[in-house]
């Protein structure tokens, strides 16, 4: 890998400094905030941006708030240590809290943001090396060639998406805001997630996403992040399953609304399984509900041979995970 | 035991202090005035023609001071045992990380924008990837020149022909005979993929050469001799010509031997007259360095129904990949050991070790070892399955015992593998019932042996009566730490009057390299020797001095006295300064030792886990080493040894992996190439058995390597234990796990 390639640093002070930055500078500028996966894509030379702007410096992007009536927001510059040290978080959102300490390394978590974690890039084992070891073969869709490593004769870019936070983010129901010179919009985490292998989010070159904010918990609800990997530390998942159910009675609780199952690491973005609330609303938590689930959340991916996990494993894993989830939501709605 | 006052004691490492205090200075930490960075380009095709090398814009760019190829370098070629390999490529690439140019300028980040403009026109050529194909006589010879190689320094009992660079054969009694007398027949293949040593320090060399052409070297080397003979040979230089100067070591596993980097630093700096340093990328490092060689195993085994081997037939063949470095070696280690720690008396091995274009394997912790002994251990297993016999039990019945001969020649005086088992099954629980399903529990025993080397060093008392020892071997694995501790033991001095220094080549006497668990055992020999030597000295001139005879005299505490006469008494520092005043005798005690016969080392290990029938994963809850050491010099260290040891051979057993693409290492970081964190494994519980060696100090054996051996059988036999699967292939993935139960309940 190779060293830093030459870049111009700022450090905006507030956001509408961020944005006019953001406004003069275009697509020849890359936002900065932990850095954790854009230094080493530079070093690899897959991004060379002559402007670096730092969300470090802008007021507030670290801060965590709870209200019981509108729920949380986080800054998107917040760290992954910071969330997972937060009271309200480890208080009302022990899921999110569990997910954000399955990400890299402790000392990953320190410098990490939140919003980083979000917006991701995606991945694929020809992609994310150095420029050195790319030069071997030509260059694919996302380096800025025609042809794809995974995928032989394929006109599209299967990188995979694997931020370990945004499924169970995607389950609460979260939204993000995106700020810019011309004002923001708030759009849910889902519609973030464009499923483009080259350009995995929707976040435009004059925008930066600035809050990620999650509804207050419903009573009886529980959520819960299962990711399968090969270590327990600084690994990405094989593959990932979030849900979240609502309990009531003993029984899952009749508003198909209140369940939500996201697959993370079998696609470009995570996955909703679509259905999943009629299948359980109403049903007794055992098995024969989860099965069904597991089985159509089987059937709606198509793993690609991009990550350490072969795709005929990662699929195997599917249905595994989603009703190990399940039932670990299901619990935690219960306790 | 307790007749030893420092040796046998678990003292803390002299060195400990520094390394955690990050005072030690590592290769990357030289900096000389003047100095230059360096950076190497390596080939990106796995077998080319070179056609042109265009350094031309490389050359032109700004802070560039020397761009070098095949054509400025040595012809010569170097190896350990073959000399098979090139400074840098001279008119073919033979895999993918290959040394093709490199640049020397003011910067790092100029020397790498520099390799990036030097452009390469490569003529691709058929790639040889698996080593059974490249073995067959119609196979097209990688090394066209094979023939016309030398002998590197290592002698290893092998010979070579076209793409096998190394074959080694060995049998005894008669197997055609054993396998006849043998009621059943097992057969079983085991393979092993290519595992890197991960060191967290990647090489790092300074060349300074002189106007006079006198030639300095710092290295992370292993070995400086070693090193200063591979420069001197390439250079056709006297050896006084070179110095090499070992750095502080931060890891190297056998990973450390060979010189990747030190040469082209020599070219550079002839060239630019100036210093040039060279550190390689974590990148560098898992493409271009020396990993462990990729194995596969046939092992066949004629028992008796009682579990009694007659016959056994081992044939290995390692992928050398593209140079052939210690792989004979291996080859041979694998083959020589190839029946395991047991009484086979009828026994057929061979060992292969095959060009491919790949990454060159070298020494990685006992090269060869886990190879085999991951079949051989697996194997026994199946072997007791069948037959209905208890692992343990089938390990008893044909373990070397006392009377029996080892591999190396030696016969065994004490039941040490007996030993070794029984502990390690009580420290896994062996036969008490298991805390809940899907959980087993597996044992492996496993044999080695260290190296025997001619080795010196020298002990000079100093004015105050302290001591300095120098060292010629390189610390990295605390052995200057069992250096001190010989030392303080013979002059009955404390630690901290100890000050051990490794030298460079002028300074230091000649000593064997860091590896084949050998530093402990044979300058451990010689610090002895050297320190007795010193004691001699100084009781000579104290009982002229004092005017008695040396019997009645007693060294203490840096004082001489006499016996029952206290007040009758000389300093150390007294003695020698004034030995040096009016005898003119300086005391320098010296040690030195002819090579030793090698130590005969047997351990068993044993691991419980709990296999996820859903997932495959594997979860550890307990693991256990028990060890034959000799004698433990340093407890501690000893325990850490076999703890590390045991770590890497689980990683290999669980999740390392260097995979190749096309010949294109496609896992070249830590993030990708999985090895395993603190948080992965529960802690490991050692137990030390101390049958003592004959010729090393104070009874003890290596250490170093032994403990890499048996985790991966260990591992593969708790899961068979388990859930009933046996994974053949290394390593055992939650996949390949999910897999053979699948298969199993189709059956």
């Amino acid at each position: 890998m190779r060293r830093m390639p030459r870049f111009e640093y700022h450090a905006p002070a507030s956001a509408g400094e961020t944005a006019s930055l953001l406004s003069e500078y275009g697509d020849a500028a890359r936002l900065i905030a932990g850095g954790t996966d854009l230094l080493i894509s530079m070093k690899q030379r897959l991004s060379t941006p002559e402007h670096l702007i730092s969300l470090s410096s802008v007021t507030g992007l670290d801060a965590v708030d709870y209200d019981e009536k509108t729920g949380l927001r986080m800054g998107a510059a917040v760290t992954l240590a910071s969330l997972t040290q937060s009271p309200p978080i480890k208080d009302k959102y022990p899921a999110l809290e569990a997910a954000a300490r399955k990400v890299g390394s402790v000392q990953v978590r320190n410098i990490a943001t939140l919003g980083g974690n979000l917006c991701l890039d995606t991945r694929c084992w020809y992609y994310n090396q150095s420029d050195y070891w790319r030069q071997s073969r030509p260059p694919c869709h996302k380096t800025g060639g025609e042809v794809c490593h995974v995928v032989e004769g394929s006109k599209r870019c299967f990188a995979v998406y694997s931020g370990d936070t945004a499924p169970i983010l995607m389950a609460m129901g979260a939204e993000v805001k995106l700020m810019s010179g011309g004002g923001e919009r708030v759009i849910s985490l889902g519609e973030l997630f464009t499923g483009d292998g080259l350009r995995p989010n929707a976040v435009e070159p004059h925008e930066f996403l600035s809050e990620i904010s999650v509804p207050p918990p419903a009573a009886g609800s529980g959520v819960a992040y299962v990711k399968l990997r090969l270590r327990e530390e600084v690994d990405f998942p094989i593959m990932g399953v979030a849900a979240r159910v609502t309990m009531s009675d003993g029984a899952f609780g009749s508003a198909p609304q209140g369940f939500k199952v996201v697959l993370n690491a079998v696609g470009s973005a995570p996955v909703e399984v679509e259905g999943a609330g009629e299948m359980l609303a109403g049903k007794a938590p055992e098995q024969a509900a989860l099965e069904e689930v597991a089985q159509v959340a089987r059937a709606s991916v198509h793993p690609q041979a991009n990550t350490a996990g072969t795709p005929e494993y990662r699929r195997m894993m599917v249905p595994v995970l989603v009703k190990h989830a399940l039932t670990e939501a299901a619990a935690a709605a219960s306790s | 035991m307790s007749e030893y006052r420092v040796v046998g004691k678990s003292v803390p490492r002299v060195d400990a202090r520094d390394k955690v205090a990050g005072k030690c200075l590592f290769g990357a930490d030289i900096k000389l005035p003047g100095m230059l960075q360096g950076r190497m380009l390596y080939s990106t095709r796995p077998h080319a023609r070179i056609l042109n090398i265009d350094t031309a814009r490389a050359e032109r760019l700004p802070g560039v001071r020397a761009v070098i190829t095949g054509k400025d370098v040595p012809r010569r070629r170097f190896g350990t045992i073959v000399q098979d390999e090139p400074v840098m490529a001279l008119d073919k690439v033979l895999f993918v990380g290959d040394r093709v140019a490199a640049v020397a300028a003011d910067s790092l980040d100029t020397a790498e924008e520099a390799v990036s403009l030097i452009k390469v026109e490569y003529k691709d050529l058929p790639s040889l990837f698996d080593p059974r194909e490249a073995m067959k006589p119609n196979a097209k010879v990688i090394h066209k020149d094979w023939e016309s190689y030398g002998k590197g320094r290592f002698r290893t009992i092998s010979d070579r022909a076209g793409n096998i660079c190394g074959h080694s054969e060995f049998s005894m009694g008669d197997p055609e005979k054993g396998f006849s007398e043998a009621d059943m027949i097992f057969e079983d293949e085991y393979t092993t993929p290519m595992v890197h040593q991960g060191y967290i320090e990647p090489h790092a060399a300074t060349a300074m050469v002189e106007p006079s052409g006198q030639i300095t070297v710092w290295s992370t080397t292993q070995g400086q001799f070693e090193l200063r003979a591979d420069l001197a040979g390439l250079f056709e230089l006297p050896m006084s010509r070179i110095k090499v100067i070992p750095t502080e070591i931060g890891g190297a596993f056998g990973g450390k031997i060979a010189p990747l980097l030190e040469p082209a630093c020599v070219v550079l700096s002839r060239m630019t007259g100036r210093p040039v340093q060279m550190v390689m990328s974590r990148r560098d490092e898992q493409i271009a360095a020396r990993p462990r060689h990729p194995g596969l195993m046939r092992i066949k085994t004629g028992v008796k129904k009682d579990g009694t081997i007659t016959a056994r037939e081992v044939v290995i063949i390692l992928d050398s990949g593209a140079y052939a470095d210690f792989g004979p070696g291996a080859a041979y280690a694998a083959a020589v050991g190839g029946r395991g720690p047991y009484a086979i008396a009828n026994a057929r091995m061979e060992g292969f070790c095959v060009y491919t274009n790949k990454p060159s394997g070298g020494s990685y912790r006992a090269p060869g070892g886990p190879q085999v002994t991951f079949a051989i251990e697996s194997h026994m297993d199946a072997i007791a399955e069948a037959l209905g016999i208890d692992p343990l039990e089938i390990r008893l019945k044909n373990g070397l015992k006392e009377g029996d001969i080892s591999y190396i020649g030696k016969r065994i005086e004490r039941g040490a593998l007996r030993d070794t088992l029984h502990r390690a099954a009580e420290g896994i629980g062996w036969g008490e019932p298991k805390e809940g399903p899907n959980r087993g529990r597996g044992l492996a025993s496993a044999q080695w042996s260290n190296g025997g080397a001619a080795a010196g060093l020298t002990v000079k008392i100093n004015d105050d009566g302290t001591a300095s020892v120098v060292t010629g071997s390189v610390d990295a694995t605390g052995s200057n730490t069992v250096i001190a501790q010989a030392v303080a033991e013979e002059l009955n001095l404390p630690m901290s009057s100890i000050q051990v220094v490794t030298g460079d080549t002028d300074t230091a006497l000649n000593a064997p390299l860091t590896g084949g668990s050998m530093i402990a055992y044979n300058m451990g020999k010689a610090a002895m020797l050297a320190a007795q030597d010193t004691r001699r000295q100084i009781m000579e001139v104290a009982a002229e001095r004092l005017g008695v005879e040396q019997e009645k005299l007693r060294m203490e505490n840096g004082q001489v006295w006499v016996k029952g006469e206290e007040d009758k008494r000389l300093s150390l520092g007294s003695i020698t300064r004034t030995a040096q005043r009016f005898r003119g005798t300086l005391i320098v005690g010296k040690g030195s030792l002819p090579a030793p016969a090698p130590a005969f080392m047997m351990c068993s290990q044993g691991a419980e886990v709990e296999v996820d029938t859903q997932t495959g994963q594997v979860v550890i809850h307990k693991l256990v080493a028990s060890h034959d050491v000799g004698f433990a010099l340093n407890p501690d260290s000893v325990e850490g040894q076999l703890q590390g040891g045991m770590v890497q051979g689980l990683g290999a057993a669980l999740m390392e992996d260097v995979r190749l693409n096309n010949g294109n290492v496609e896992n070249p970081s830590f993030k990708d190439y999985k090895i395993p964190t603190a948080v992965d494994f529960p802690s490991i519980e050692t137990s030390i058995v101390e049958q003592n060696s004959e010729e090393g100090p104070y009874g003890a054996k290596g250490v170093g390597e032994t403990p890499i051996n048996p985790p991966a059988a260990a591992i593969a036999n708790a899961v068979y234990d388990a859930v009933g699967v046996r994974i053949t292939d290394l390593p055992i993935t939650p996949e390949k796990i999910l897999e053979a139960l699948r298969e199993k309940a189709d059956t």
